[in-house]
């Protein structure tokens, strides 16, 4: 029986009634209060499954991935030339969107499923990791969805994006390996936990940080062990990096490591840094308690590894580009990690003096409720969201709230965005030949091939990999029928020359974002 | 001690004790100095003296040393 329903059943032996059952009722509140937070994430997620156009810049793009790789090709290409496109991002998220690809075509809503089954998986595996922990089904319950209730898994969580397929295999990972700390651990939880790690690392490259925090945990436990299975895992990871970069004529190295060198902006981290910090100060802060605590007091664990490596990474956000995604681990690592040390704050407590187990006992449940304060996001319009909003005094714009302020990702596609979409790609489809499209998604509902992958452009010519020659030269012809722009992440150049030769045709708001569209000048 | 293997391992199969972590933490902050203040040697620096960067990394390399050094009297408790 779980650690927390025996206390309450049998009763803490120091713990008045009153305070108990005070207790059990914030415990409860606090469930449900995540809950509901979980069932705005699944809602959210419903309506991005509807919605056949890109949410978040990128997501046609990643579509466009899969295909190539349902089609059985490669999507590292040489971006140079027409149709213009590379993709930057490792294959595996993209692989396990194939089947769906095969049976129903290429829709929008497969890789949001896959992202959003992701989230949940990862979830459980915070949850599975406290409770195997500490036996403590409520606080693994409460770290569970205190990872789904976070801003950025609810942003980022049902997007067709690789990054939550990602944090799962990380999660899962690390959740293996931990059990190496059991009175008798066996080599599955090594071996299940290495695969996971490459997995990892195969569906996206930031997953190195928690791949070094597996070696990292290995190496306290046994430098031998560490150094064979890391040589092991290397070879692997090589042999297979080898391959695909034999059987793309090298630009899978291009694109994958030289293209994601970017440019460093220290105060955007600091930024990401304060950002995630307040949202997230609760579990962060219980989880850095608990890392100083093992460190000078008793044993590393496989999860305080984790979080400081994942907590040191989100340095990386910094980079070009990059933005609160690169938190999710950390926010992972937080969960499980803050869930044991509650667990364990909890099973201290409960053969101690009154004053020390009612404290512990009103704290915990408190603590959870108040983190989940924090990460408040929840919509404020329709029937039952609104008289929630007014009691909880929030209000947003967009008939959204975030406890974050102000997000591209959280508001739900309306049907006004709906007709946008349609209207651009009925536009698409009409104009003559290709079309010069800043997100893909349009190109899928037009029937019109994906032309360019404008970000993994702009940073390819930043970094002196793109020659827009080419693509220059097509845009002088006029050769696409229609321009699409969302942001203009292009290269200048390719910039300059689509305002030399395009005029304004007409301009679509769609998701909050202005979508101008051109035409070929007369 | 009686060995059971003609040839120990190299690597030890024992957990790291605090004090070994200790000692590689602080190798690890004065390699990081030393690269630190060695990029100049080859050329590698932009700025005259210290740059921004390797101030940075100069103070990472530092705290890298405090942490390694504090957690050498925890002697031979599990890392």
């Amino acid at each position: 029986m779980s650690v927390a329903l025996r206390d309450w059943k049998s009763g803490r032996p120091h713990l008045h009634p009153r305070w108990r059952w005070v207790s059990a009722a914030l415990f409860v509140f606090a469930a449900l209060a995540l809950l509901g937070q979980f069932l705005v994430y699944v809602h959210y997620s419903a309506s991005l499954l509807r919605f056949p156009f890109d949410y978040d810049q990128g997501e046609g793009f990643e579509l466009y991935d899969a295909v190539l790789h349902a089609q059985g090709q490669w999507p590292y290409q040489d971006s140079q030339v027409f149709p213009f496109y590379s993709s930057i991002y490792p294959p595996l998220f993209h692989l396990l969107v194939v089947p769906l690809i095969w049976i129903f075509g290429a829709q929008m809503w497969t890789g949001r499923l896959v992202s959003f089954i992701a989230s949940l998986i990862a979830a459980g595996a915070i949850g599975w990791g406290v409770q195997r922990a500490s036996g403590n089904k409520v606080i693994a319950l409460l770290s569970g969805l205190t990872f789904l209730a976070s801003n950025y898994t609810f942003h980022i969580g049902p997007l067709f994006r690789q990054h939550m397929t990602m944090v799962m295999f990380e999660a899962l990972a690390i959740v293996a390996l931990a059990q190496l700390d059991d009175p008798e651990p066996n080599d599955k939880a090594l071996w299940s936990g290495l695969v996971f790690v490459l997995c990892a690392g195969y569906t996206k490259q930031l997953a190195l940080a928690t791949a070094l925090a597996a070696f990292g945990f290995l190496f306290l436990r046994g430098p031998r062990r560490a150094v064979l299975t890391g040589v092991g895992l290397t070879l692997v990871a090589g042999g297979i990096f080898l391959w695909i970069n034999l059987a793309t004529e090298g630009w899978w190295y291009t694109s994958i490591i030289r293209a994601n060198i970017n440019a460093y902006d220290a105060g955007q981290a600091v930024s990401l840094y304060q950002q995630w910090a307040s949202l997230h100060l609760v579990i962060a802060t219980v989880a850095a308690a608990r890392l100083v605590y093992e460190i000078y007091f008793t044993r590393l664990s496989a999860y305080a590894v984790w979080f400081a490596f994942a907590a040191a990474n989100g340095a990386l956000s910094g980079k070009f580009g990059a933005g609160e995604a690169y938190f999710v681990t950390a926010t992972a690592a937080a969960c499980v990690f803050s869930g044991v040390a509650l667990a364990r704050l909890w099973e201290w407590s409960r053969n101690k003096s009154g004053r020390w187990a009612t404290a512990a006992a009103l704290a915990i449940p408190l603590l959870y409720l108040a983190q989940t304060y924090l990460t408040l996001h929840l919509y404020t319009e329709g029937p039952i969201y609104e008289p929630v909003a007014r009691a909880l005094g929030v209000s947003g714009a967009r008939g959204y709230y975030d406890s974050q302020g102000y997000t591209q990702l959280g508001p739900r596609p309306t049907r006004a965005d709906h007709a946008a979409g349609t209207q651009i790609a009925e536009l698409a489809r009409a104009a003559p030949g290709p079309v010069f499209s800043e997100e893909a998604g349009f190109m899928f509902v037009a029937g019109k091939p994906v032309v360019t992958n404008a970000f993994p452009q702009l940073v390819m010519y930043q970094a002196g990999l793109f020659d827009p020659a080419q693509e220059i030269e097509m845009i002088n012809r006029k050769a696409f029928g229609l321009v699409i722009f969302r942001a203009q992440f292009y290269p200048p150049p390719v910039l300059q020359a689509i305002g030399a030769n395009y005029q304004p045709k007409r301009e679509i708001w769609m998701n909050g974002f202005l979508y101008r569209l051109l035409e070929p000048r007369p | 001690m009686v060995q059971d293997v003609i040839i120990p391992p190299m690597l030890p199969e024992t957990p790291l004790t605090k004090r070994q972590l200790g000692w590689l933490i602080l190798a690890a902050g004065v390699m990081l100095s030393l690269a630190a203040l060695g990029v100049d040697l080859i050329g590698a620096g932009a700025f005259a003296g210290l740059g921004p960067a390797q101030r940075q990394a100069l103070g990472a390399g530092g705290l890298l040393m405090l942490f390694g050094a504090s957690l050498l009297p925890l002697g031979h408790r599990p890392a």
